[in-house]
């Protein structure tokens, strides 16, 4: 009996192991091909707005999360892109941005359509300007998903497409914010914030603080091509050839926490809603390539929001960076799982 | 009118004191000085005047922002007609709405009322009036202002839109829609347009660049174009359900067009159709465009894809996809679609890496001025696979370029033509009745009637001779620009010039390849070789000429001299006098009785008896 007992509670432990390991699994946000940063200090000060307001108490984040160095790739948006494309020719043009470094395929017959890297210099890497924010959503859904090519994972996992709907009188029933349980989501307006100002040793070792300028300093980058200024934005070149300069371009340039690119690029979605009673455009963040110098300055001011958008618009400049849950260690997995399996064999062994 | 003017102090006591319900259906106008405000309440919808002069003596103090709102955020109430004056070296900043101003921030304010009458500036200090702001309901008035920095209306835009000064005139405007009687005005850039809620009806026009035009539904409407224009700058892009628009950048370049669920009807002028994300133009529906990109490397230099659409009207475009890949497409979808109407000229090249393809038909004609250096497929009707009804010209500047060795053009799926070079063999009725030709244009002797290289059993009425080419007369008339000879049967041999006894008609049935010959009065005769030579001669040389037409350039091109020629043989039926089916002696009895000039000589005498006995025993044919 006490055997069986035993047994049947080992079985029982393995079976609640695998279970939680499985459950751990399941929580756990793939890798991937992104260079994630980790995004620490939960808790920190938030951002004390002199400017207009706008951004006071904004930025302070409770708890660490992954985002992006890179903004997405033509590379990343590419497979994406693909998977759903090449479909039918229905989707000939799912998710076509309007600035990136790929073009269409024809070499490939059908069915939809297939996209090809664009023969330029580091095609893959380069900037993804002119996607809307549910494009942007059913990313981050196929992400969560595993990047299954079936058509439910774009249709939930972070969002709920079907809420992707546009009332009569302009305002949208887009799901809000993320669900609680997303492996990868567009970023809160905090989390960006916090990501591209925040400076977790600012004053000192340990001392945090925020920075007015997303590379590092209070002064705004200077604007001009690699190895003559420090940002891919604020100027133009001949056909819209600044679009043409990858993510990556300016490798000392980075936010506090080690982020590219947050001045240039693309501009970069946002959870963020304005007028929540009468919800009809969504938040983007950080100056694009092509912009105005001027404008492309106020744009990376901490202060100021990079502008709003309808969930359909996107102009040709917007883009994503994506942010995640931490990935657990195998160590700390293993922890909780033993530590799980003795506090539920202790638990059975009371009721026996 | 209820006006109060009184410092900020003294107005917030007599808010205390009466409550925020004396400022229901009001509007609250704020100047800012740099150390008090004055407040004045106006009546919803009543007009607001307002006098933001500096003063000197204290020029420390002068206005410095205007906040015009419906406070306390109600949002009951409407906006009159504003108007701001006062003599102004510096920004005067109006904010439609309660907060600070927020120069180049797009981001909404709170809805400053209902509805909004508008705000002219004086024009002797307009440039210096700098707005921005958020209203709920619909813009009733005009606005004139030096610089727009962000503007929300969440309605319909019913009135003018002017930006005066720079550097962006008019950043950021988001609108419910935009009516038809709207002209939206920057006489310097225009950053971000967009409607969010229906169309976009109204003009736009920037003296330098435009960024970006969104609406959510349509731009412009049927029959009624807005025109879209950067006077000094690039376009970078345009993009609605469906475009209705003569869009403009002759001093620059155009990003993207996008009608993402229709078409386009209207113009782009602009030095290039350029993008760096591979896209240029594209439309899901018919497009009726007239595009002219002009400038010395001009070029639709990314995609330009019609899907599920035809393509109509004239197009002319300097060259194609320099140093860049392109593609040109008109495909067919479930609705329809694929159709080539409008003629094309490119006046360069069709450049490597620049696929060209048609779904369905190419109805019109499609000009490359230089080389031909990319495949080109036409895919071809879905009843019968021909496509190509129309017409290509290749080397139109006739400056020797050349259709490059390698490159085809593809006519049909099914069992698909391939034409690889000038001279193919295949006929005009095999593609489609159409021609793909290289300057100077060659005869098609595939697709002359009578064949060439062929007998003809009979007299034929006429030769019409048909070139890869639309050809013209040098002197329109009934001078022959054609040559005949008359030879021996079979092999031309004894070869006479009977040019003088025919006529020529030009064009039969409307065809410009075509070139038809005609007795007159001489017949074509039986067991004789006719040979038709195109005549040539160098222009200035006094002889008639057959010229290719439709041309780039400017000066006379004869065809290529190719010949043509078919042997007239006698048909039996003729000799069978006793009209049994068959040539036979009783023929020979009744040609004695009544002799006939079977050869067409002229002359009735024995050399037609001769042919019916060199043919006794032929069955009638």
């Amino acid at each position: 009996m006490e055997y069986g007992t035993i047994n049947i509670l080992t079985a029982h432990s393995l079976g609640l192991l695998a279970g939680l390991g499985l459950a751990a699994s399941a929580a756990v946000a793939q890798t991937y091909d992104f260079d994630w940063v980790t995004i620490g200090d939960a808790g920190n000060e938030p951002y004390e707005d002199n400017d207009l307001g706008l951004m006071d108490g904004r930025g302070s984040v409770g708890y660490e999360y992954r985002i992006s160095r890179y903004e997405v790739t033509t590379g990343q948006w590419m497979e994406f892109v693909n998977t759903f494309s090449t479909q039918s020719d229905d989707f000939a043009n799912f998710a076509r941005p309007v600035n990136w470094g790929a073009m269409i395929d024809w070499d490939y017959g059908g069915p939809g359509r297939r996209y090809k890297l664009r023969e330029v210099e580091s095609a893959e890497m380069l900037p993804v300007g002119g996607i809307d924010w549910r494009e942007s959503a059913m990313f981050v859904n196929w992400l969560h998903n595993g990047k299954s090519s079936e058509l439910w994972a774009i249709e939930d996992g972070a969002y709920d497409a079907s809420t992707f709907t546009t009332n009569g009188n302009g305002t949208f029933n887009d799901q809000p914010t993320h669900n609680p349980d997303a492996k990868f989501w567009i970023p809160t307006q905090d989390e960006w914030l916090k990501a591209a100002h925040y400076d977790p040793n600012r004053y000192g070792e340990g001392q945090g603080g925020w920075w007015q300028y997303p590379i590092s300093a209070d002064s705004p980058p200077v604007y001009g091509p690699p190895g003559e200024g420090q940002a891919n934005a604020g100027f133009e070149l001949s056909g819209f050839a600044e679009w043409n300069i990858p993510l990556g371009a300016y490798p000392d340039v980075q936010s506090p926490w080690g982020l590219l690119d947050v001045a240039g690029g693309a501009a970069e979605w946002t959870e963020e809603i304005f007028h929540e009673d009468w919800p009809s455009t969504r938040g983007f963040e950080g100056s694009w390539a092509g912009t105005d110098l001027v404008v492309a300055e106020i744009k990376d001011r901490a202060s100021r929001f990079g502008g709003t958008l309808g969930p359909g618009g996107a102009g040709d400049f917007a883009g994503l960076r994506i942010a995640s849950l931490i990935v657990p260690t195998p160590g700390a997995i293993w922890t909780f799982g033993i530590a799980a399996v003795l506090w539920l064999n202790t638990r059975t062994r009371r009721k026996t | 009118m209820k006006r109060l003017s009184i410092v900020l102090s003294v107005a917030v006591a007599l808010m205390m004191a009466s409550g925020t319900s004396a400022q229901q259906n009001q509007i609250l106008v704020e100047v800012h000085h740099r150390t008090w405000t004055d407040s004045t309440l106006y009546d919803s919808g009543e007009d607001i005047d307002i006098n933001v002069a500096q003063y000197w003596d204290t020029d420390r103090y002068y206005p410095d922002q205007v906040n015009i709102w419906d406070d306390p955020g109600l949002v009951d109430a409407d906006i009159g007609a504003v108007s701001i004056s006062g003599n102004r070296t510096v920004p005067i900043k109006v904010t439609i709405s309660s907060g600070a101003f927020r120069a180049n921030d797009p981001t909404e304010h709170e809805e400053a009322a209902i509805n909004w009458a508008g705000i002219i500036a004086d024009q002797t200090m307009r440039d210096q009036v700098w707005l921005d702001g958020s209203i709920k309901g619909d813009l009733t008035g005009s606005i004139a202002v030096g610089q727009i920095h962000g503007l929300y209306i969440d309605g319909t835009i019913y009135s003018s839109i002017t930006a005066s000064a720079s550097p962006s005139g008019l950043f950021w405007l988001v609108a419910g829609a935009v009516d038809s009687s709207v002209s939206i005005t920057s006489a310097t850039k225009i950053g971000f347009v967009q409607t969010i809620l229906s169309d976009m009806k109204g003009t736009v026009w920037a003296g330098t660049a435009i960024d970006n035009i969104e609406a959510e539904g349509e731009i412009g409407s049927v029959g009624v174009p807005v025109s879209i224009t950067a006077a000094n700058g690039n376009i970078k892009s345009v993009q609605a359900d469906q475009i209705f628009a003569n869009i403009s950048a002759i001093n620059g370049d155009v990003g993207l067009v996008n009608a993402t669920v229709g078409g386009f009807i209207g113009k782009i002028d602009a030095i290039n159709i350029s993008h760096s994300g591979s896209q240029g133009f594209l439309a899901k529906g018919d497009v009726d465009l007239e595009l002219t990109l002009s400038g010395s490397n001009a070029a639709i230099r990314d995609d330009f894809i019609i899907d599920g659409g035809n393509f109509t009207a004239n197009s002319f475009i300097h060259s194609w996809s320099i140093g860049d890949t392109a593609v040109f497409q008109v495909l067919k979808d479930a609705n329809g679609g694929g159709y080539v109407y409008g003629d094309i000229t490119f006046t360069g090249n069709l450049s490597t890496q620049s696929p060209f393809t048609i779904d369905e038909s190419l109805e019109s004609t499609l000009t490359i001025g230089n080389n031909f250096m990319e495949n080109m497929t036409i895919k071809g009707l879905s009843s019968n696979g021909k496509g190509l009804t129309g017409q290509v010209i290749i080397n139109a500047n006739n400056n020797s370029s050349i259709w490059v060795s390698g490159k085809t053009v593809v006519v049909g799926t099914t069992n698909p033509i391939t034409l690889t070079g000038d001279e193919y063999t295949a006929t005009a009725a095999s593609l489609g009745g159409g021609a793909v030709g290289l300057v100077p244009f060659s005869t098609h002797r595939e697709s002359c009637s009578p064949v060439h290289g062929t007998v003809k059993k009979g007299t034929p009425a006429s030769i019409t001779l048909q070139f890869y080419g639309p050809v013209i007369q040098k002197v329109v008339g009934t001078d022959m620009p054609v040559k005949v000879y008359r030879g021996d049967f079979g092999t031309g041999n004894n070869e006479v010039d009977v040019t003088s006894g025919f006529a020529v008609v030009m064009a039969p049935g409307g065809d410009p390849r075509k070139v038809k010959i005609v007795p007159s009065p001489t017949q074509f005769r039986p067991k004789y070789r006719y040979r038709l030579v195109p005549i040539t001669t160098s222009p200035g040389e006094d002889e008639t000429t057959l010229l290719c037409d439709d041309l780039l350039a400017s000066g006379e091109v004869p065809v290529k001299g190719r010949d043509y020629w078919v042997d007239v043989d006698i048909t039996f039926a003729m000799l069978d006098m006793g009209g049994n089916s068959w040539v036979d002696a009783p023929d020979l009895v009744l040609w004695a009785i009544t002799p006939e000039d079977f050869n067409g000589d002229g002359n009735t005498d024995t050399q037609d008896l001769q042919l019916i006995v060199d043919n006794l025993g032929q069955p009638v044919d």
